[in-house]
């Protein structure tokens, strides 16, 4: 199976914010040499600690940030970050933020976002629009101010906004996180099928192992910024090799 | 009292005319530039930044006199004839609130959420769509932005008076009409033109306030 993403070597250095006559040094190294493959057509789930990196290293696997060095390769050329390139890039890399905001429109609207900066004719994103809504059960407050819905509502939203643009590449921050049990699992099925109808890659930054068992074929585990352990999710969850990554599983399914 | 009449319409159409223009001009400028300062990173950016902010008590009376050299026969824009002049004046206001205008849309959209513009990136946008989009977030402060420009223009008196001359039926607005009205000891006059200064202002802020509002549920 052809890789569909892959990082090599990133690493991403964070410097403390500049001021004025005083020499800057304070570094902080958040990603620190990663080197993962995201095979086509799988599920990973990248887990770790909080403050180990995940959303960093999803960040520029999405092309929101450039690593420090290193390399995002996508079907497998580096990318080389012109602006012209990461544009024509994003409509093949979806990524779902943490705090995805809403923007200050209708629930339509924020949908049809993506749609129409890619230009798309009026008709074509109606229609769009209103199957990605009915899809995640928005369907009723497609007219509702996007800013007035519950977290879950939110989140399926943000869901069908990202992935309405059809990419082939779906990266996921805590997608579930503060969510009832009813909309993880809507979440969770919607992922599924997302993966299953477009045979998209999918990546997914996680907590839970029991979020990335029931989902993932495959996972990595970063701790401070290193990766410990990539492979099979069971392999990696079940039967870790690593004493880090020993003492990471065990200590979170002992929570 | 009919002439009265023409008189004072005339005179609020210029005040209209030129205050209305320079914030259309100054908004032109300000607001692309206050967003470009707000959301690129360059090199003495926090320079520019506080640069703009020491702009805001930028003297009428000195923009008055950098417009009037510049336009005066000998000045660098001599030859174009604009001294004592709309036109003129339109220039004096417009150096004058586009810092205001720039300084508040920076503040504007630097306080749109990191978030907001993460997410339009995600989904595409680059560029002037993604401008276009935390411009919108941030409409109400741009709002205020034009708002607070406009207020100063239209209650301004030192640049349209030196560089407009305060000319009857030409280059009087408002302000200078109340101005020389004083002097003259003409006190109901200019009592009565602060008046009608004062409900122009207030029906026109009214007006944005209510967009502004209504930007706000949109």
């Amino acid at each position: 199976m052809p890789d569909a993403l892959v990082l090599r070597e990133v690493r991403r250095v964070f410097r403390a914010r500049r001021r004025w006559f005083r020499p800057r040094k304070e570094e902080v190294v958040a990603v620190d040499g990663v080197s993962l493959a995201f095979p086509k057509g799988t599920i990973t789930a990248l887990l770790g600690p909080s403050g180990a990196g995940k959303t960093t290293l999803l960040r520029m696997a999405g092309l929101l940030d450039r690593p420090s060095s290193g390399d995002v390769m996508i079907d497998g050329s580096p990318v080389t970050w012109a602006e012209g390139e990461v544009r024509a890039l994003r409509r093949r890399v979806g990524i779902l933020l943490q705090n995805p905001a809403m923007f200050r429109r209708s629930v339509r609207a924020n949908v049809a976002f993506g749609l129409e900066i890619q230009g798309l004719p009026e008709k074509a994103v109606e229609a769009k629009v209103g199957a990605a809504l009915k899809r995640v059960g928005l369907g009723a407050l497609a007219d509702r101010d996007a800013r007035r819905l519950s977290g879950g509502e939110a989140q399926r939203l943000a869901f069908a906004r990202a992935t309405v643009l059809r990419p082939e590449i779906l990266l996921l921050d805590e997608f579930t996180v503060h969510l009832d049990y009813q909309n993880v699992a809507t979440l969770e099925r919607l992922v599924r099928d997302f993966q299953k109808v477009s045979g998209g890659t999918v990546v997914l930054v996680t907590h839970s192992q029991r979020q990335a068992l029931r989902l993932a074929d495959r996972a990595a585990l970063v701790v401070d910024g290193r990766l410990i352990a990539a492979g099979g999710v069971h392999e990696v969850l079940e039967e870790p090799a690593d004493p880090r990554a020993r003492e990471f599983v065990l200590g979170d399914f002992s929570l | 009292m009919a002439d009265l009449l023409g008189n004072l319409a005339q005179i609020t159409a210029v005040s209209l005319y030129v205050s209305g223009a320079s914030t259309f001009l100054a908004a032109a400028i300000g607001v692309p530039l206050g967003a470009y300062i707000a959301m690129r990173e360059f090199a003495g950016r926090g320079l520019v930044k506080a640069f703009t902010y020491t702009l805001y008590g930028f003297p009428p009376v000195l923009a008055g006199l950098l417009v009037y050299m510049a336009l005066s026969r000998q000045g660098p824009l001599g030859a174009l004839g604009l001294l004592y002049s709309p036109p003129g004046m339109i220039l004096a206001q417009t150096l004058l609130i586009v810092p205001l205008i720039t300084g508040v849309t920076i503040t504007a959209v630097s306080s749109v959420d990191r978030e907001v513009r993460d997410t339009a990136r995600a989904l595409g946008a680059e560029g002037w769509p993604l401008v276009r989009t935390v411009l919108s977030e941030a409409r109400k402060g741009v709002v205020t932005a034009v708002m607070v420009g406009f207020g100063r223009a239209i209650s301004e008196v030192g640049a349209v008076l030196m560089v407009g001359g305060n000319l009857k039926g030409e280059t009087q607005v408002l302000t200078t009409a109340i101005y020389e009205n004083t002097r003259l000891g003409e006190f109901s006059t200019a009592i009565a033109l602060g008046l009608l200064l004062l409900t122009i202002s207030f029906l026109i802020f009214f007006l944005l306030f209510r967009f502004q509002e209504r930007a706000d549920d949109a």
